[in-house]
């Protein structure tokens, strides 16, 4: 598509020229008139000049003066023959005097008669004299014509008046030849005058022809310079476009190649001949109207023989005037694309080589803990053994080194598996006092085998229960702590916690250490991977660097920050800061009161041991909301200690706990201590005959099969159930219905929630069965997921998770690849009731 | 021919004068034959009102009168 050219631009350019024009061609119009003028006053000059040359040379004066001297010589020859014939008496002498008189009688005549002497008749000077003249000749003729006697007697009187005739013709002739003189210096002047004009015009004429020319010649120069800087400007151009690397392609308006470079001739393999009349679309496969009219693209061009290669394009368009014409600039860019993708492609390579290598770190780190763990295990056992006192300090070193092993296997596994982004936070509420106790615990034997003084300062009130990564921050304080501990010869290590002053959400730590410090120009690196100071400080003491690496990243990973400040032999100082929000459920966490569960006049003191963190908050919450008090166990042992020192009203006890079951726990609650003869109620997903039995003899009062609904615990609570080996809940009825009957929907929602985030974590622990998990800890987990499936109703799910229970038990081995795609396959089944996205 | 008159005038004419330029001579005068005082007794004459060439300065000079002799040259 081209747009019309701009029709308004071309007109008004050329009013302006013809504008530009108008003088110049006035000024031509004046010169050739007044050039003409000139010629013409010359012609007329001329032709003045050659009547008055004629005017001139006119025969008038000359004949006059030559007619009236040869009259004056005719009156002498007649007085010479007149005296001559008085001196002889022949009378031949008489007849020559009547010839005389004739000849001069004749040309008298003439005169008097002639054309040309009518100006000698008529003028005053000459007019009397002519007359007189001609009077006395005539009266002359009597005598002439009588016979020669009479002649002869009138001889002297003849020669008297022939006498008279010459002197009067010469008076006439000088008084001609004076007038004629006058008459002719009138002609020469004029003449003169005419030549001064002619010559003058002559001269404006050759003044006018000198500026022509000169003007010509101005003009000629001007020509020859222009075409010249014309010429030079354009061999430039044609020399720019000869050397330019890129191929200049210049087209006509029908698409037509019209100029053709040097460079374009190497990209497109062509002779110049052989362009001629070429199309664009034949020399390079693209159609002109599918390309911008001007800019830059990046495409694929097909030469004439058919090979294809990347190219930019610059295409412009130059309106110059009538000849519209498309400029392309075409660049060969095959080599650069080609240079970009093999740039491209080292790159991916690179990186797959790291991320190959990450992963082969964290598979070989997680395939030498295995044989270590079972290598501590043995010398754990051999401990037990009686040993002598030297082996018994060989097996001390073995371990010391196995664990040494194992700690900085685990750092290797952790850096790679934060390498490969695999960092999960698991955030959950927790007792930070007792974390802390946990961790001084852990590393006490450590300081104290160094001769090292372990100190704490905290303030005196408790942290109480917070909302954080309990693992990570074990993990980073281990770091911290180890480290200094490791780095420290002799002195004391401090940790020292407070809540941050500015904000109350976040937790300040403090590592404090009387080592030998770090040098200032190591300050900047000390948390990089794998930086280790000089073997100086603490010759023994030897780790892989990756501690303070790890450290910061967990750090990080948490939000928060770690510093340190160390100077040589000052010791050091390590921060670290960290969000840990109070738990809500410390402050506000109980859920307000619920509606739809009518309250008891006679509010019972119940204890909940449950290990199932979600299970033990629904019947907690229930319990509340029929106006009951509860306390809360999360183990068997928690639940037995309760037990002993308050009476409760009824114990709800879970069956499936870690460390004490509940079989045994009710047991030992009823061999003794406050709550020993309060009624027990079991909590379990599944209730096997066998395991009946075992309730009977442990004196469990009663079953309660989950997921537990609020009508049956308010049968239980009201004392009307009768002691009975189970109790089932109520057939046909809605789990999740009744959950939000019992607490509402936020709360319900946020426990559906809870238990789906759960299930999906847990079963992507199993994994998929390429590494099989350990077979204790699978059944632990799918107990626990069993556990949560009852109070959700979840039948199809627990079903499926018990039988995979039954299953590693008689086999005593892990779920294999099978049976956790049957699960995974259940549970996305049962997954499907909640609506949640996967 | 060499043309001479009375007082001695003479000219040379060239013969084809007569063809050339029509020139002829002149005996008689109205009919009558010319006396001296009328420029006879001959007179050499052209047509003069043919034109300006045949006024020229050479032609009056050839147009001699009271014409006597005629001189044929070789």
């Amino acid at each position: 598509m081209r747009a019309p050219p701009p029709v308004s631009d071309t007109a008004r350019e050329r009013a302006r020229l013809r504008a530009a024009d108008r003088p110049r061609w006035a000024r031509r119009l004046v010169a050739v008139a007044a050039l003409a003028a000139v010629a013409v006053a010359i012609a007329v000059l001329a032709r003045s000049l050659v009547a008055k040359l004629d005017d001139l040379a006119g025969t008038d004066s000359e004949s006059v003066t030559w007619t009236l001297t040869q009259q004056e010589i005719e009156a002498q020859k007649f007085r010479v023959a007149t005296l001559a014939a008085r001196l002889s008496p022949d009378p031949q002498a008489l007849a020559e005097v009547r010839t005389a008189f004739d000849i001069y009688y004749s040309r008298h005549k003439t005169l008097m008669i002639g054309r040309n002497f009518r100006t000698l008749r008529e003028t005053d000077v000459t007019a009397d004299v002519v007359a007189n003249s001609w009077e006395k000749a005539q009266a002359l003729l009597p005598t002439i014509d009588a016979d020669d006697a009479a002649l002869r007697a009138a001889l002297p009187e003849l020669a008297r008046a022939a006498d008279e005739q010459a002197g009067l013709a010469r008076t006439i002739a000088l008084e001609t030849i004076a007038r004629l003189a006058v008459i002719s210096d009138n002609h020469r002047s004029r003449l003169r005058t005419t030549l001064s004009y002619l010559g003058l015009a002559a001269l404006v004429l050759v003044l006018m022809l000198t500026g022509v020319a000169t003007a010509l010649d101005r003009l000629y120069r001007k020509t020859r310079q222009q075409a010249h800087e014309v010429r030079v400007a354009s061999e430039r151009l044609e020399t720019i476009a000869q050397t330019s690397l890129d191929a200049i392609v210049v087209l006509d308006r029908n698409g037509e190649i019209v100029e053709f470079n040097e460079a374009a001739r190497r990209i497109f393999a062509l002779q110049r001949q052989q362009v001629a009349g070429m199309r664009f679309s034949e020399l390079t496969g693209l159609d002109l109207g599918e390309l911008p009219r001007s800019g830059r693209i990046e495409t694929r061009v097909r030469r004439p023989d058919g090979e294809v290669f990347a190219a930019e394009l610059s295409i412009s368009q130059a309106d110059a005037h009538a000849t519209a014409a498309t400029v392309v600039f075409l660049r060969n860019i095959a080599d650069r694309a080609a240079a970009e993708a093999e740039l491209l492609r080292a790159r991916d390579d690179a990186l797959a080589g790291e991320r190959a290598k990450a992963r082969f770190l964290a598979v070989m780190s997680h395939e030498m803990r295995t044989p270590l763990n079972g290598l501590l295990g043995m010398i754990e056992l051999l401990r037990a053994e009686k040993l002598g006192r030297k082996l018994r300090n060989y097996v001390g070193v073995m371990e010391a080194s196995g664990r040494i092993l194992l700690h900085h296997i685990n750092d290797v596994l952790e850096l790679s598996r934060n390498e490969a982004g695999e960092q999960h936070v698991a955030v959950t509420e927790f007792d930070l006092d007792l974390l802390i106790d946990e961790i001084l615990g852990l590393q006490l034997p450590l300081a104290e085998n160094s001769g090292l003084t372990l100190r704490l300062e905290k303030p005196a009130a408790r942290l109480g229960t917070v909302s954080g990564d309990p693992m990570r921050l074990r993990q980073i304080l281990l770091n911290l702590l180890d480290n200094a501990v490791k780095f420290t010869p002799s002195g004391e290590v401090t940790l020292a916690i407070a809540r941050n002053t500015d904000d109350v959400r976040a937790v300040d730590f403090h590592v404090t250490d009387t080592g030998p410090g770090i040098p200032a120009a190591a300050l900047d690196r000390i948390f990089d991977d794998f930086v280790t100071l000089g073997a100086s400080a603490a010759p023994t003491a030897r780790g892989t660097g990756l501690g303070l690496g790890i450290a910061r990243r967990l750090a990080m990973a948490l939000g928060g920050t770690i510093s340190v400040e160390s100077a040589e032999n000052r010791g050091s100082q390590f921060h670290l800061t960290l969000p840990l929000p109070p738990a809500s459920g410390d402050a506000d966490g109980r859920l307000a009161p619920l509606a739809g569960l009518d309250t008891v006049s006679n509010p019972l003191e119940l204890l909940v041991v449950e290990d199932n963190r979600i299970n033990r908050f629904v019947l907690r919450e229930m319990l509340i909301a029929m106006g009951h008090t509860v306390r809360e166990a999360v183990d068997g042992r928690e639940g037995v200690d309760l037990a002993r020192d308050t009476l409760f009203d009824l114990i709800f006890m879970d069956i499936s706990m870690p460390n004490l079951d509940g079989v045994t726990a009710s047991r030992l609650i009823r061999a003794g201590g406050a709550s020993a003869r309060a009624p027990i109620v079991a909590l379990t997903a599944h209730a096997f005959p066998e395991e009946l039995n075992a309730f009977r003899q442990a004196r469990i009062d009663t079953c309660l099969t989950k997921p537990v609904d609020g009508k049956t615990l308010r049968r239980i609570l009201a004392g009307t159930v009768e002691a009975a080996p189970a109790i089932s809940p109520e057939p046909g009825q809605d789990t999740l219905a009744e959950l939000r009957d019992s607490l509402g929907d936020g709360a319900t929602t946020a426990l559906v929630r809870r238990f789906v985030e759960e299930a999906d974590l847990e079963l992507a622990r199993l994994g998929d069965g390429s590494r099989p998990p350990d077979a204790e800890m699978a059944v632990a987990t799918l107990h626990r997921l069993a556990g949560s499936a009852a109070t959700f109703g979840a039948e199809g799910w627990g079903n499926a998770l018990r039988a995979e229970i039954a299953r590693c038990r008689s086999t005593n081995a892990a779920p294999q690849a099978g049976d956790l795609a049957r699960l995974a396959e259940a549970w996305q089944a049962e997954r499907q009731r909640y609506h949640f996205p996967a | 021919m060499t043309v001479s008159a009375l007082n001695d005038y003479s000219v040379a004419v060239p013969v084809s004068d007569g063809d050339d330029f029509g020139a002829m001579l002149a005996y008689h005068l109205n009919g009558a034959p010319m006396s001296v005082r009328d420029k006879g007794p001959l007179w050499l004459v052209y047509p003069y009102d043919r034109g300006r060439d045949y006024r020229s300065e050479t032609i009056l000079t050839r147009s001699v009168w009271q014409l006597d002799r005629i001189e044929v040259l070789p």
